[in-house]
Formats: structure tokens, sequence, C-alpha cells
């Protein structure tokens, strides 16, 4: 049975072995901060206390492991140049995976980075992969749950403001 | 005399229908208890033949044996699906309530770095109801922050769970029930996971080797699942998945394809780094 997760217009219908979170980080009222939706997914086991680019997570992918991080960004980046690209950037090509496009560099792991815009909302792909060597394998994989993501343009995009931790 | 009799007599049967009450009274208690899943402490006698050691009581018929992965949220209100089937690892759900005093203990254990007594194999979920039946703000004050705590009162149904404290072990690579029970004491919970992982990797060692009869001259029934909890037994791997995992514990110690340390009598050649990248993408 298929899991569908779905929180903040964003949603996912998790593939078999999956598993994903939806949050929004409890902002730092001291500091004023603002806090946007982020969807992880990973084909093994999603740390409990994990930074945003799946630092908790990404050191235990293994070979065969893949990380998929969707990151919004405020709506006003939608118009930078950064963002200028119009649609998702799925499916990936193994030719996409760099080790040195990695948050953090780990030994055998690679990354790609891509910025976009769709459905009105600034966001950001990220997806390691724990093996460039299986950088192929690892993308039809990481495309498997990349097809199922769904992002709304009806949820309004309201930045979280606030204290705590999420 | 008469009326002191007869008073008595009165007062007697007057405390016999009061026992009588008393006793129903009591035996809808036993009954309502039951339902619940009281009396789950006794453990029984002796393993089943199946290679699955009964936790604190018996397991699930065959029917309850697909484990359901988890949907549901967190206490701080993020949507999250937990993989416990079709995963390398197994899983111990830990059904718990925020509100029952017999859960207090086994929060606390958690807090205290529980997760650990179960090895580098098994996981531990801990799960509660659902937003509807319990407070995400009282679960988030008493859930420890490193342990996966997902809310779902689906989960409860899925796995049949009148209530907390109730604990279900899910064997990941077969996606099935492997065990399930509950005891007073965290300590209690861990001893008889790990007696239900001797007894699997028992069931699993007879499956290896040749026909085993018991005392009574019948062979032992091999039909129990494949457990990978905390003493994951590498003699369930093939030859494929024991050829990834050695490759996986020796990258783990920084030794990859082609390093010079597999070769001893070879003279070193050239960047390990460039040699790897070839190889895997040989593969």
């Amino acid at each position: 049975m298929t899991a569908t997760v779905a929180a903040f217009g964003l949603s996912v219908e998790v593939p078999a072995g999956w598993e994903a979170e939806i949050y929004r980080r409890e902002p730092d009222a001291v500091r004023g901060e603002v806090t946007m939706p982020i969807l992880h997914a990973a084909n093994v086991p999603l740390a409990r206390n994990r930074g945003d680019y799946g630092g908790g997570t990404v050191e235990t992918l293994g070979q065969r492991g893949v990380f998929v991080a969707l990151l919004e960004h405020d709506v006003e980046a939608a118009h930078t140049a950064l963002f200028s690209e119009r649609r998702v950037p799925w499916p990936l090509s193994g030719g996409e995976f760099r080790p040195n496009a990695l948050q953090r560099n780990l030994p055998g792991q690679a990354g790609c980075q891509s910025f976009f815009v769709t459905a009105k909302r600034a966001l950001c792909l990220y997806v390691v992969i724990g093996s460039f060597g299986l950088r192929h394998v690892l993308a039809s994989e990481a495309n498997r749950l990349l097809s199922a993501v769904r992002v709304s343009a009806t949820f309004p995009v309201a930045p979280r403001r606030g204290g705590g931790s999420r | 005399m008469l009326a002191l009799v007869v008073v008595e007599t009165v007062v007697v049967a007057l405390l016999a229908v009061l026992v009588v009450g008393l006793l129903r009274s009591h035996g809808e208690v036993l009954r309502r208890l039951h339902e619940l899943g009281a009396g789950v402490y006794e453990p029984t006698s002796a393993p089943d033949r199946g290679g699955r050691a009964p936790t604190g009581r018996r397991l699930r018929a065959a029917t309850r044996a697909v484990a359901n992965d988890l949907n549901g949220v967190s206490p701080t209100g993020s949507a999250v699906a937990v993989a416990v089937s079709g995963v390398r690892h197994s899983t111990l759900l830990a059904f718990l309530s925020s509100g029952c005093s017999s859960c207090a203990g086994f929060w606390e254990a958690f807090a205290n770095g529980g997760a650990r007594d179960l090895g580098p194999h098994t996981r531990l979920v801990a799960v509660t109801r659902g937003p509807e039946a319990e407070s995400p703000s009282a679960v988030a004050s008493i859930a420890p922050g490193d342990v996966v705590t997902v809310m779902s009162t689906e989960a409860f149904r899925d796995y049949g769970v009148p209530g907390g404290p109730h604990f279900v072990l899910v064997d990941g690579p077969s996606g099935t029930v492997a065990g399930e029970g509950s005891a007073p004491l965290w300590e209690e919970v861990v001893a008889l996971l790990q007696r239900a992982v001797a007894d699997a990797s028992f069931a699993a060692d007879d499956v290896a080797g040749a026909d085993v009869a018991d005392a009574d001259g019948h062979t032992t029934d091999r039909a129990g699942p494949r457990h990978g909890g905390a003493g994951h037994d590498r003699a369930h791997l093939n030859g494929a998945e024991r050829a990834t995992r050695a490759d996986a514990d020796l990258a783990a110690a920084g030794i990859y394809p082609g390093d010079p340390s597999l070769y001893p009598g070879r003279p070193q050649q050239g960047a390990v780094t460039g040699e790897r990248d070839g190889m895997d993408e040989a593969r």
C-alpha cells in the first residue's frame, strides 16, 4: 500500500521502501527567522534530527542510498535569475550528479541541485546518492520518488515566524 | 430470639446478594480488561516451532503477519511516512500514549537512550494515536528528540493494538510481524526481543543445516519468517547480498575496490580513487 504524505501544498506518494517527511522548521523568534516548507525523502531511515540538506541522514546512505530534499524559498526569489527555470527538473539523469555538488563532501557520494519555479513557488531540489559509480541506477531510483511529487499553487505561501525547533 | 434469627437471616441474605453482585462486577471488570489486552505479561512457556519466540504474549496469527508502513504526523505537525517493510533493518514499534501511567517508564527509558539496547539493526519507532485522540503538545513534551515518533490512529488499527504499552517487532526484509506483546518494563521488552532474535537465529541455523528432530522425534518446522532483528543473521543473505554487504563494510572502513591492502603481494599502483570510480562504473 502506497502512503501519501501531504502538507503545505506539497505531496508525495511514497514508494515502497522509502520514507518521507514534509515539515516547516519552527522559526527562531529572537532572530526574526522566516521558515518555509521542506520535503525530505530517502530510501534509508530518515534520522530524527537532521539538517535541511540531509545532514544526519546522508552519512547513513550506503552505496544504494538516495536522499531527496525539496526546499521552498521566499516567493520573491521566484523572480531572480537563480530561479529562471520554469519547469520541474525531474526526471534526473545520472550525468547530472557530481561528487563536488554536495553540501557536505562524503567519500563516494554525489549530488545534484536545481533551482526552479513551479506553481508560482520557488523551489530547490537537492538530491544525494550514495555512490557516484552507481549514479545512473540511483538517478532512476530518485526518479521513482520524484515522479510522485506534486506541488500545489493553492497553498498560501505565508512564511512562518516564531520561536522553537522542528 | 425469633426476631434475632429473622434479622440475622435477612442480613445474611443481603450479604449474599452483595457478594454475588461484587463477583459479577469483578467478572465483568476482568472480561473488559481481557478485551483491552490485560494479562499480557505472563510469558508463554516455550517458543513456537516457527522459530518465532513469543514475546509477552502469543504471536499474531498468520493472517496478521503482513506489516504496514506507518503514515501519520509528527508531534510537531510534520506529515510523515515511515517505512518498516521492504527495508534491510527491523523495526520495533512502541505503541504508547502520553497519558497512560504504564507508558511513562518507556518514554523515560527512550529518553535515556533505550534505543541503543536494540542493537544496530533494529530501529525504535514510537507510535501514538493521532491528533484527534492525543494531544500533540503532550506527546511532543514527552517524546525524546532522537526517537522517531509517529501519531497515527491508523497504525493502531492496522496492527490491531487495543492500547499502550504494546510492542510489535517488524522484520524489514520480509515485511512481516516477527513478534508482539508487552511487558511492564523496558528491560523486559529488550530481554524478550533478544530471546526472539536468538530463537530466530536458531531457526535459521536449522534451515541451513540438516533436519533437527526434537526429543519426541518430530522434525522442527522451518516456516518462520526471516528475522533481521538485533542479531541480524548474515546466513540469511544470498551471494549477491553478501558481496554488497562486504563492499559496504569495507567502504565504511575506507577500503574500496583496488585498495592496495586487498592485494598484499602486489606492488602498489595508481590512485585508488580513480580506480574505484572506474570499477564502479563498469559494474
